[in-house]
């Protein structure tokens, strides 16, 4: 190298050396790239199935064209082939194998994973399988993000965490809703709100919504029209919508967990005849109704200003969960994303539109109860709650819908957890043969927390006990540990045996806190989990458990004890049992390895 | 430096393919619309509609494809996407002149009565891209349409003279204003306006409208006097011909016409007792009717009425037909002939009478 290029080298490294930028924020600069570059990658695969949609379907207008019959098993076929020989990694919807890159494989998504998901993807969706974009939107900036995080070597804490960086980024450029993005990988990828990421997650959402944007402009989703203020009596339409929302998405969970069984039994060649055979079925339905093909966003926005009767709605909802069903079980490459808003907003409009004809009170727009209707079987399927009712609010910008689609989407989600506890997603799972968590799963599991295992408070002695007096008290508790009062405020802890040999040193006569040394012992609240106590134990044996509003008030104290009672765990050694054939073992996680979401691991 | 200058290949990838796709959504947008206009031009309505549907998906912020979309839905009757698609076009510009007007028609057509005239007002005051005058006149002729049909026509009334303060100088569109003030019960105002007319031109149209009016308010010389300056100026035209004759007849008549002498008003009021005589005796022998004694003591009397001039007995005259008048019109189930110049005269006196 020249002196000037050892020189320029030189700068630059004194350069970021000057920066001195902490690792937290290395991640956040991190995350930013990752959104953009994600907002390229969706930017790109948006136009890819647009291309590939008008040059192989051409318009929907007129009925019985030929071409509509072939195209989707056309696109099945070479999807199939990319995703079966070349691509291997790329198969699935993408949401259960970004879950498994944070869980099992330490954030790594392999790059080839970006590459055939986006050429399947846009092959099957543009030529008109009834699957959507943004759960493969979400694998690919999983993917792009793991990939920044390899060439950036960050450390194995970050990088697990880096697949769900770029899986916001994804969905929320997919979207083009960046709250909707942040909320769907918090309860669904993630699993739950982890303050180390939520920053780098809205970081990549904002970032990649803002690429988006920049690209195809601002305009939402969907043109809303105008929403009428909501009457009380309109409530009881949308709880109805939300009722038949949760039916359904129950019923369509049933089926896919059904269909799915029977066709992974089928003969391995069969893989590449599913898809063909699910995009025929789709391409002779689209005959008659060429609205049920793709992703169907422009269908949506048709429903949203009226374009429809209440018949065709409710049969359009029904085909397209059909057709969903048959092309998702088949395995042809795409997301369910896209299809849920399609058949809750078709089956909420036909509800709507029906009551609008018979309802005794006046009512809004059809419109509205599209709106509020495709929020249902989305929550009732994913059982992300929070994440459906804010897509909606994005989706619409209108805040008249927010209490129709709160109340909706919460009968729809409450009915559809009923019928079918286990989740959409955690059931595809597990019929691959990975056990990964859910969201859902964490707000089933009751918490423990430290007022459900403490003991009453006794009359704890202070400092200023002597020693005989403190061993004549507490030997008729019956405990090993105590706490004491320190004489500034506080509470220490002393232990039985060491009470017994200062008498026995003939101490007997002296203060407590002139013979021990009475350390200050942490304080914990009722309400606090018991795995956070858990790790105070470990260096306290005794915790005082106080009240937050009077730290000095004792309402009862925590040992190690009665961690184990409160967890069932019997007294004494806790001996293993030996690992036999029944046992399920998850292979360990290499940096080489990927779930290829058919069960199977395969090398990268 | 490597993951910097791939983002920006990328970028550079990202911007040509984007700008790839947007011209070939911007000239399949262009191409559908075209072709959605030339279907319309053939009455091919439904067809249309397709096409507009088709340039509106490739352009979903288009207003100038959303409004053709909306308003070939209206042509086939499509009424309730056609409102949707208005709405929203009136949220993203809330002037705009032909939204609001067809909202209004919409709004007409389901019996809002309250939107209809606020979208009315909205397109009568918004924006237009072509013709706005006109636009706007015929939006006010619209809503004047409506609020007629819905009996409202104080508000009609209203309206006309709004317009009438608001137009430019267009003497056929005034003549226009004042009949139509005069059909809807304003002649007063229908008078100010062809007055205001002619006093900038010569207009036979708004002589004989101002010979409507004063015909109208029972101020049948100046009627006269404008019916004639019409006819001068048309001297084909029959209806003022025929109206004129008419209130030729009612003037010759009218013993209330100023500058009479007391001659030609007392020989008036015997005319006037005569004519109404024979219109009760025609009625009563038409009916059959025996006639009450109040009746024929009235007949008795006014045919003593002397052909000498009492001129102190004038009022005594116009009082005793008004009351053969009034005996008819109890008596008779048929009413009078439409220009029937006796009943004008007596209604005019009857007004003046306190």
């Amino acid at each position: 190298m020249t002196d000037a290029g050892t020189q320029l080298k030189r700068s630059y490294a004194t350069w970021l050396d000057w920066l001195t930028i902490s690792e937290t924020q290395r991640f956040l600069i991190l995350s930013i790239f990752i959104g953009i570059f994600a907002g390229l990658m969706v930017v790109c695969f948006h136009i890819a199935i647009e291309f590939i949609s008008w040059y192989s379907l051409g318009s929907f207008t007129g009925r019985y064209n030929l071409v509509r019959l072939i195209a989707p098993a056309a696109g099945g076929l070479v999807a199939a082939f990319l995703v079966l020989r070349v691509f291997r990694a790329a198969q699935g919807s993408g949401v259960n194998q970004t879950k498994a890159a944070l869980y099992i494989y330490d954030g790594h998504v392999p790059f080839s994973t970006v590459l055939g998901k986006f050429l399947a993807c846009s092959t099957a969706i543009g030529s008109g399988n009834s699957l959507g974009p943004e759960d493969p939107a979400l694998q690919m900036g999983a993917g792009v993000a793991s990939l920044l995080g390899r060439i950036f070597h960050l450390p194995r804490e970050n990088m697990r965490l880096i697949a769900p960086v770029g899986a916001a980024a994804g969905i929320a450029a997919a979207f083009n809703t960046p709250i909707t993005g942040v909320l769907f990988v918090m309860e669904e990828v993630v699993a739950g709100w982890s303050a180390a990421v939520v920053g780098s997650i809205v970081l990549a959402a904002v970032s990649a919504v803002v690429v988006v944007r920049w690209f195809l402009g601002n305009e939402p989703l969907f043109r809303v029209p105008h929403l009428e203020n909501v009457s009380p009596s309109d409530l009881i339409v949308y709880a109805a919508i939300g009722i038949a929302g949760g039916l359904l998405s129950a019923l369509f969970i049933h089926l896919v967990e059904r269909l799915h069984e029977r066709v992974e039994h089928l003969p391995s060649w069969t893989k590449y005849a599913r898809p063909v055979a699910a995009g025929l079925v789709v391409g002779i339905v689209g005959l008659w109704f060429p609205e049920v093909m793709g992703a169907g966003y422009g269908t949506i926005d048709n429903a949203l200003h009226n374009r429809f009767l209440w018949d065709t709605l409710l049969a359009l909802g029904l085909l397209k969960m059909m057709v969903t069903l048959f092309c998702f079980s088949a395995g042809t490459p795409g997301g369910m994303f896209a299809p849920t808003l399609f058949t809750g907003a078709m089956v909420g409009g036909g509800l709507g539109a029906l009551a609008l004809r018979y309802w005794p009170f006046p009512g809004g727009s059809t419109g509205a109860y599209v709106l509020v209707g495709m929020g249902t079987f989305f929550a009732g399927v994913f059982r992300a709650p929070m994440t459906s009712i804010f897509m909606v609010f994005e989706v619409s910008a209108s805040y008249v819908i927010i209490l129709p689609v709160m109340i909706a989407n919460t009968v729809a989600y409450f009915i559809s957890r009923s019928l079918h506890p286990v989740p959409f997603f955690t059931m595809l799972a597990r019929q691959e043969g990975v056990d990964l968590p859910s969201a859902e799963e964490r707000r089933t599991t009751a918490i423990l927390r430290v007022e459900d295992a403490m003991r009453s408070p006794e009359t704890v002695p202070s400092g200023g006990t002597t020693v005989a007096d403190a061993l004549a008290y507490l030997q008729k508790l019956g405990q090993e540990w105590f706490l004491v009062s320190r004489e500034y405020k506080g509470w220490s802890y002393i232990r039985l045996p060491e009470l017994e040999a200062a008498v026995q040193a003939g101490k007997q006569e002296q203060t407590l806190r002139n013979v021990f040394p009475l350390p200050l012992a942490p304080r914990i609240y009722p309400d606090l989990a018991l795995d956070t106590a858990l790790r105070l134990l470990g260096s306290c044996p005794i915790l005082p458990v106080t009240n937050r509003a009077h730290p000095d008030q004792l309402v009862g104290s925590l040992t190690l004890e009665d961690v184990h009672k409160a967890y069932g765990i019997a007294p004494g050694p806790i001996s293993p049992e030996p690992v036999g054939a029944d046992s399920e073992i998850i292979p360990a996680s290499g940096a080489r390895e990927a779930y290829t979401g058919d069960g199977e691991f395969r090398e990268s | 430096m490597a993951v910097v200058f791939t983002m920006a290949a990328m970028f550079a990838l990202t911007t040509l393919v984007a700008n790839t796709y947007r011209a070939q959504r911007r000239a399949r947008a262009e191409a559908h619309f075209a072709k959605g206009n030339v279907l319309l031009r053939e009455s091919e309505n439904h067809k249309a509609v397709s096409e507009f549907r088709e340039a509106l998906a490739y352009s979903h912020d288009s207003f100038q494809y959303r409004l053709a979309l909306a308003l070939a839905l209206i042509k086939v009757g499509d009424l309730g996407e056609a409102q949707a698609h208005l709405s929203e076009l009136q949220e993203s510009d809330p002037t705009s002149g032909i939204v609001n007007l067809k909202l209004a028609q919409l709004a007409a057509r389901r019996g809002d009565f309250q939107q209809a005239v606020t979208y009315y007002h909205r397109a009568i005051y918004g924006q237009w891209t072509s013709q706005p005058e006109q636009n706007r006149i015929q939006a006010r002729f619209d809503l004047i349409a409506f609020l007629v049909g819905r009996k409202a026509k104080k508000e009609a009334i209203g309206e006309l003279l709004q317009m009438a303060g608001e137009v430019p100088d267009d003497p056929p569109l005034k003549d226009r204003i004042g009949n139509m003030l005069l059909e809807y019960g304003a002649p007063a105002n229908a008078a100010d306006i062809f007055q205001d007319v002619l006093s900038e031109h010569v207009d036979a149209g708004a002589y004989f409208g101002l010979g409507q009016a004063n015909f109208a308010q029972a101020d049948y010389t100046a009627a006269q006097h404008a019916f004639r300056r019409a006819l001068h100026m048309q001297p084909d035209n029959q209806e003022i011909r025929q109206r004129l004759a008419l209130t030729d007849q009612i003037v010759a008549l009218d013993p209330t016409v100023a500058r009479l002498s007391s001659a030609e008003r007392y020989d008036r009021s015997r005319q006037l007792v005569s004519k109404a005589l024979a219109a009760l005796e025609r009625c009563a022998g038409a009916e059959g009717e025996v006639l009450p004694d109040t009746f024929s003591s009235l007949m008795a009397e006014a045919r003593k009425a002397s052909p000498r001039r009492r001129e102190g007995e004038t009022p005594h005259l116009i009082s005793l037909a008004e009351q053969l008048w009034q005996a008819r019109a109890k008596l008779c189930a048929s009413p009078p002939q439409k220009d029937e110049p006796l009943a004008f005269v007596l209604a005019k006196i009857a007004k003046q009478t306190p």
